[in-house]
């Protein structure tokens, strides 16, 4: 029997570098060259004849569901999205090469960023071998002409460290906080509307999102509402309109998201309740049950 | 705001900690997949869905691991829709795939061709061009610009090669054939460098892209370094 240990599995890590982190020159920089890495216009209307958004949408979620999986580093998922939309926007695509592309960016993106990258292989087994090898090899020597070879793109996730060293969070919060922004900014990644707005915009939407949810806003004035999204604007100068604006789509995608989680929940938990899963989980169920509202639609964001 | 938000995130999350279940996956024992894979093997994933009934006999042999994925990850499987293993738009057209790859590949070449001047594909000047190119032998040029069988026809492609010299000369036909048909390129001993004849290169106009592209590509690339 082959047994494998995940735990085994670390990845040495640099100590985040305050030479970097605590440098506002650093920011500063981030911010000039971002737009460089945005597509301009919405490619649907004028490049794609044969993609939808919604194909977008599908082949995000896959995407993020392989980099999941494979526990990718965080800034992986965004990056191969933002090599998808540069893309995209310059090439006229076929929808049943579009998940090849996915495969593609994701294979690129996380040979930037990671110690250990994903494997060809490995994505095309994703595909359910519907890609071939050979074929997301090629491709992926086309996706960096067209990229011009840039792919050190400016991603939301460089903004978190920046933004969220300055506010006055208490210490054993920041770690939180910054996953939930850096959840937000996966999920900003697979709706195409975020792809045309400014890295550092949702970078600071999304850290923001996180603070009102994790209703860190109690012990400090200057977490609450407005006194926040001021701060915020100031960091990555922002316009706090836009911020607040931004803020609240990325709710509402969330809310978008969770709501189709739940229609399709029924179904699945019938799934897995005949996969019959060892127990152990039983108490985090019960907990679910009771602290789950009624409907979730209730909840109004305006 | 902050406290529908703050009801909401909750409800995201225990919403998101139900879908936890589906986090439970087994775990891939194939060789050829090392410790990082969660993919599911190649035979299992299906036999375990189609059929049930086998599952605890199947699964017994192999390992099952029960994953709790973070609170934060829970808002994203709420997007999850059943196996990461899948096809998401029908059969792909390979013949078409390859048919686009190799018109990309051209039409990359060909726009490389108008920016640097340089017919890639015979290897020669074109006249009237911002460069103006002369021959150099190999031995003057450094190693890594020499032919290398494994780069074949990168630069030609990419349009975007900061130094025409890597376009070196003596590539066999076997090294070319598997990419471009295109690219049979004639033997030759000697390097072309290219010499900026005005003191900048004009930045050529691709007549086969559409305006949409030249707007993005003034916006996504960086300044070009070659010919400044």
């Amino acid at each position: 029997m082959e047994l494998l240990c995940l735990e085994m599995d670390t990845v040495i890590r640099a100590h985040p570098d305050p030479n970097i982190l605590h440098d506002d020159r650093v920011l500063q920089s981030l911010l000039t060259i971002e737009e460089r890495f945005i597509p301009q216009f919405s490619y649907f209307k004028c490049v794609q004849k044969d993609i939808q958004p919604y194909m977008r949408r599908m082949v995000a979620t896959w995407m993020l569901e392989v980099c999941e999986e494979q526990k990718c580093e965080e800034e992986v998922f965004p990056l191969a999205m933002n090599y998808l939309d540069r893309y995209l926007s310059v090439v006229p695509t076929k929808k049943c090469h579009l998940q090849l592309l996915g495969a593609v960016c994701m294979f690129l993106a996380s040979k930037l960023k990671e110690t250990r990258p994903l494997t060809a292989e490995k994505l095309c087994i994703y595909s359910d071998n519907s890609i071939r090898l050979q074929e997301l090899l090629e491709w992926e020597l086309v996706v960096l002409g067209k990229l011009k070879w840039n792919l050190a793109a400016v991603t939301p996730n460089d903004f978190i460290e920046h933004i969220v060293r300055k506010l006055p969070l208490p210490m054993e919060k920041v770690a939180l906080v910054r996953k939930h922004a850096q959840t937000f900014i996966a999920l900003c990644a697979t709706e195409f509307n975020f792809a045309l707005y400014p890295p550092s915009m949702i970078a600071t939407g999304s850290v923001g999102a996180a603070i009102c949810g994790l209703q860190l806003d109690s012990g400090d004035q200057s977490l609450l509402g407005d006194n926040l999204s001021d701060l915020l604007a100031k960091i990555t100068n922002t316009e706090v309109d836009c911020l607040k604006e931004c803020q609240e789509q990325i709710e509402q995608v969330l809310l978008k998201s969770l709501q189709e989680g739940r229609r399709r929940q029924q179904p699945q938990q019938h799934h897995q309740e005949q996969e019959g899963r060892p127990g152990g989980h039983k108490g985090l169920e019960e907990q679910d049950q009771s602290s789950t509202p009624t409907d979730v639609r209730d909840v109004n964001l305006q | 705001m902050s406290c529908c938000a703050v009801g909401f995130a909750q409800a995201c999350r225990s919403l998101a900690r139900r879908r936890d279940r589906a986090a439970a996956r087994v775990l891939p024992t194939e060789g050829n997949l090392n410790s990082r894979a969660h993919v599911p093997s190649r035979d299992l994933r299906p036999r375990l869905s189609r059929r049930r009934g086998l599952e605890v006999s199947v699964t017994s042999r192999r390992t099952i691991m029960c994953r709790i994925m973070p609170i934060e990850k829970r808002v994203l499987a709420a997007l999850r829709s059943g196996s990461t293993r899948r096809i998401l738009f029908g059969p792909v057209d390979h013949e078409g795939l390859r048919r686009d790859h190799q018109k990309l590949l051209r039409d990359d070449l060909e726009d490389a061709s108008r920016r640097w001047g340089f017919d890639f594909l015979t290897d020669t000047p074109i006249e009237g061009s911002d460069f103006q190119w002369e021959s150099v032998p190999v031995a003057k040029v450094p190693v890594l610009y020499r032919p290398s069988t494994v780069s074949v026809g990168e630069p030609q492609r990419l349009g975007a090669a900061p130094k025409p010299a890597v376009e070196s000369v003596q590539r066999s036909r076997e090294t070319v054939s598997c990419i471009s048909e295109s690219c049979n390129i004639l033997s030759q001993n000697v390097e072309s460098v290219p010499e900026v004849k005005q003191g900048h290169a004009v930045k050529r106009k691709q007549t086969n892209i559409t305006d949409f592209y030249q707007a993005k590509r003034r916006a996504v690339s960086t300044p070009r370094k070659s010919g400044q």
